[in-house]
Formats: C-alpha cells, structure tokens, sequence
C-alpha cells in the first residue's frame, strides 16, 4: 500500500480535499492502483481506523460497484458503507437515508444510532429538525438499553445535537439509564463517562450547578491549577455553563501568567476576556483579547471576538 | 511537522501491525501525482490521509 498524507489546508492539499469533497479531519481514502475509490472514513480513534482499514481492504470493490450490489442485494453492511461514503463528503440527506436503510434491515439500536449522529450533522447543517432527532432517540430509548458503550455513544451524540441546536435538555431522557449502565464500572474511560454523565445530570436535571461544579473540580487532575491548559479547560467549562463564574475569572487570570508566551498564551487571554466580558468588565474583556491578538496575530478568530465585543459594547450604549 | 510524522507514522505502524501490509512511508510520495504513478507501477492500493494542523 502507498501511503499519501496531505495537509488539507495548505498547498496541493486544499485542491485534493475539494476534489475529495473532505469534511473534517482526519479522513482517509483508500483508492485502487487505478485511482478509483473503494472506501472512505473519518476519524483517527486507533481500533475505529483499524477496523475501517481491514473492512476496507477485506472489500476491495469500488463505490460504483457497492452501489450495484446494493440495488441487487440490499445489505445493512452495504447501506453503512455507502451512507458513510455519503457522510464524509458532507452529503448529509443521502447519509441519513441510507442509514436508515441499514437500520431497517437490521434494526439494532447500534443502527439507530448510526442515523441519529447523521441527524445531528443535519442539525449543524440545518437540514433537519430537532423533532426528527427527538423521534430517533425516543426510539432507541423505547428499546430500554443497558449497554454501557451504545448509552455513553448515545449521549455523546445527544450533547453534540443539543449544542448545534441550542438545545442541551436533549440529552436528558437518555442521562438515567447511562448512568445506571455505567455505576461501577472498571474502565477508566467509562468511570470517567460515569462522572460526565453525573455532571450534566447536576446541571440539566437537579439544576444544582454547586454539584457540578464540585464534580467538575474532581475530574481534574492533581496539580491542574499549575497547568494552563487544564485551568483554560476549566475555566472555558465554567463560561459554557455560565457557572462559578467568578471563580473563573480569577483562575483564568492565574492561567494568562502561567501560559508561554504565543498560541497557548493568546487562547486563554480569549477563554479570560469571555468570561470577563460575561461578568460586565467589557473594557477589561477588549484589553485581553487585544493582548491575544498581539500573542497570536495569525490567528483571525481573536480579531473576530475583539470586533464582536467593541459591537456588542457600542450596541448597548 | 513533528505531530504530522508522528501521525504518519502511527497510521503506518497501525498498518502493518494490523494488515500485515507493506506500507511505502520512508519513500513517500511528495505529491498526489507521484504518489497515484507510484501505486500504478507497483499495482498497491492508494490510502490518502487528509489531515489539518491547528
């Protein structure tokens, strides 16, 4: 196998993403020696993209010809593959449609799930309603799941759905059971799905941002307020939430200190000037992320936010 | 550069740890071009890793 990488924003590879019509990053195609497509996927989890290569290569047909074996046999393998081909290039209608296919012909809530993330793409698109996602969860939800890793999918799924339709309570019907499913659990990353999941219970169903606050704290690690990174994560968790806000502030300002001078440093003086700009301190908000703009003059973004605050400041004079 | 050679080199080692493929990663092709003549002369599969760096 011939191995090509290419960074999709610079150079030769900002033409080749567009031919390619990539999405997002990382996304990989594997072509035949004649440079017909067999199959595409994105993402890097390591198990996700061995797993996809193997399929890959176990199946070398191009996509005409899966698309000609599915109109004569109709698979659920075969509807994956092509709404996935669909997927990745952003063409989200079709995607949608096929996944569905694949959850017709083997209705598993593994499958279901499949058309919900294609829904939320939809979302962010806005080619779909929020109403359609509700029906497809409500959908997995009725068939009472315990897995532990389809409920962690499922609300993962549902945070990012209700963060690009402003609707967070999505997640909610699905947070019990994912709790209950991931109590006790072994694995690291699923103990650290269980206090996740713990956290948005604390803030959308008990409304007690005290709690989530203390169990926020309890997912950072030892030595986290020596860290600008971490105390940047925290201190952007608190703006999101709009919670401890004041707490924020001051350990966002420790965060400015610690940060080496350039991007890591620019980045939280933005996370800084948000969080003071949302406590009212605008004049304080627009000296940070002026700074930022002089940390990191390449970056557009931060002139974007000084310009947003200065608007939104003369706006309501 | 180095978080794009240790990607690199993490997807080679993935495959041939894992599809026991011979994987072209010292003499990667600088260009889509050659990488395409490169895998029609030697009859290989093309895999193309699109990434970004932020």
């Amino acid at each position: 196998m011939v191995l090509f990488k290419t960074d999709a924003e610079k150079g030769e590879g900002l033409e080749l993403a567009k031919t390619h019509a990539v999405k997002g990053y990382p996304t990989f195609v594997l072509a035949n020696a004649q440079g017909e497509m067999l199959d595409r996927w994105s993402g890097y989890e390591k198990s996700y993209f061995t797993t996809m290569l193997g399929g890959a290569m176990a199946d070398p047909t191009t996509e005409a010809q899966k698309k000609a074996r599915f109109a004569k046999k109709p698979t659920a393998a075969d509807a994956e593959k092509l709404a996935r081909f669909h997927s990745t290039r952003g063409e989200t209608q079709d995607a949608i449609a096929l996944y569905r296919k694949a959850a017709e012909l083997d209705p598993t809530p593994e499958r279901r799930l499949d058309v919900l993330g294609e829904l939320s793409e939809g979302l962010r698109a806005k080619t779909v309603r929020v109403s359609e996602l509700i029906k497809e969860r409500d959908a997995i939800l009725a068939t009472k799941p315990t897995d532990a890793k389809l409920l962690t999918n499922l609300t993962s799924t549902l945070r990012f759905a209700g963060s690009m339709a402003g609707t967070p309570e999505l997640v909610m019907p699905a947070l019990a059971p994912a709790i209950a499913a991931t109590k006790g659990a072994t694995d690291p990353q699923m103990q650290s799905e269980h206090t996740r999941l713990l956290i948005d219970n604390a803030i959308l169903v008990e409304k007690d941002m005290t709690k989530a606050v203390t169990l926020k704290k309890s997912t950072l690690p030892e030595g986290w307020r020596k860290d600008a990174g971490q105390i940047n994560g925290f201190a952007w968790w608190c703006f999101e939430n709009k919670a401890n806000l004041a707490e924020a502030e001051s350990i966002a300002k420790e965060g400015v200190q610690l940060a080496p001078a350039g991007a890591e440093k620019a980045m939280i003086l933005d996370t800084y000037a948000e969080i003071l700009f949302a406590n009212g301190k605008k004049a304080e908000a627009v000296a940070a992320i002026s700074e930022a703009i002089k940390e990191d003059p390449a970056k557009e973004y931060y002139a974007k936010q000084k310009a947003r605050f200065e608007g939104e400041m003369s706006g309501s004079k | 550069m180095l978080k794009q050679f240790g990607r690199s080199a993490l997807v080679a080692v993935a495959l041939s740890l894992f599809t026991l493929v011979d994987v072209s990663v010292a003499s990667s092709p600088a260009t889509f071009a050659e990488a395409k003549a490169l895998a029609a002369k030697e009859n290989k599969p093309l895999l193309i890793d699109f990434y970004a760096v932020w």
